[in-house]
């Protein structure tokens, strides 16, 4: 499978089971910022059970590992499931949306593009660095660290700084950002 | 925090405007070929190591390293 077919088939999987979602992670990360590789694609997803079971209704049963209990039981704790493409070994990460300030604002910020004749929503790169920057605050690798450094290389133009620094306040990220502007070699505001 | 010491300047400001003037499906073929290749090479690293496993079995393990350190169900592979 390619990478055109992998993200046209999720596109239009979650377009058929209606589902509002948008790609986010070290994808997303590569669509603004410096490229590197991931074993996993990562999205967010606002959807109800009924929704799931649409979805994993439609997975092709021989071209994904899925377990609809396993995803019912992520929708009912707000957590997440996966779905594993058998021919790349790609794993789905799917999140459910968090009922909190941030993660609205960044499902309501969701950017449509359109990738190889289908939509495809992204998250914005503002909102793929404050997720980022969550992730490093929480101990994650420095690869987060370092995909935000890549995007204020690339786009440091471009970024909204107003927003970015009214949610690093908000979620006391301001040591995690400062590292990434250091390796960007950036000034931190 | 150093600037990269394998990338010079020079180097690293014409990557960025290559990465610039790219359209969203070549950068997210890019990502999606970079994990292909890691995963194929993490596949030849583990058939090296045991050489006498199936190609299932290389395919579980290769799960196992990608994913969870845990026992994987039987589907995998």
């Amino acid at each position: 499978m390619t990478s055109e077919d992998l993200f046209r088939r999720i596109s239009q999987l979650l377009e058929h089971a209606g589902i509002h979602y948008m790609l986010t992670g070290s994808f997303a990360s590569s669509v603004y910022g410096m490229n590197r590789g991931s074993a996993d694609i990562d999205f967010i997803i606002a959807a109800d059970e009924a929704a799931i079971k649409r979805l994993l209704n439609l997975l092709p049963e021989k071209a994904f590992y899925s377990d609809l209990n396993q995803a019912l039981e992520a929708c009912r704790t707000n957590s997440m499931f996966n779905i594993i493409d058998n021919g790349t070994g790609f794993k789905i990460d799917f999140i459910f949306l968090k009922s909190r300030a941030f993660g609205h604002e960044e499902f309501n910020r969701r950017k449509k593009a359109t990738v190889w004749g289908v939509p495809l929503y992204v998250a914005t790169p503002e909102d793929i660095v404050i997720a980022k920057l969550e992730w490093a605050k929480l101990g994650e690798s420095s690869r987060q660290i370092e995909d935000v450094a890549g995007i204020l290389k690339v786009r440091s133009n471009e970024l909204d700084l107003p927003y970015i620094e009214k949610w690093i306040q908000e979620l006391g990220l301001s040591s995690q950002w400062a590292h990434a502007c250091r390796l960007a070699g950036v000034q931190s505001t | 925090m150093p600037p990269p010491l394998d990338t010079t300047p020079e180097i690293e400001a014409m990557q960025i405007r290559i990465l610039r003037s790219m359209t969203i499906e070549q950068k997210l073929q890019i990502a999606f070929e970079i994990s292909l290749l890691s995963r194929s090479l993490m596949k030849a690293g583990v058939r090296n190591q045991h050489p006498d496993w199936s190609d299932r079995e290389i395919e579980r393990e290769v799960h196992r390293l990608a994913f969870s350190p845990q026992l994987l169900p039987d589907w995998v592979g």
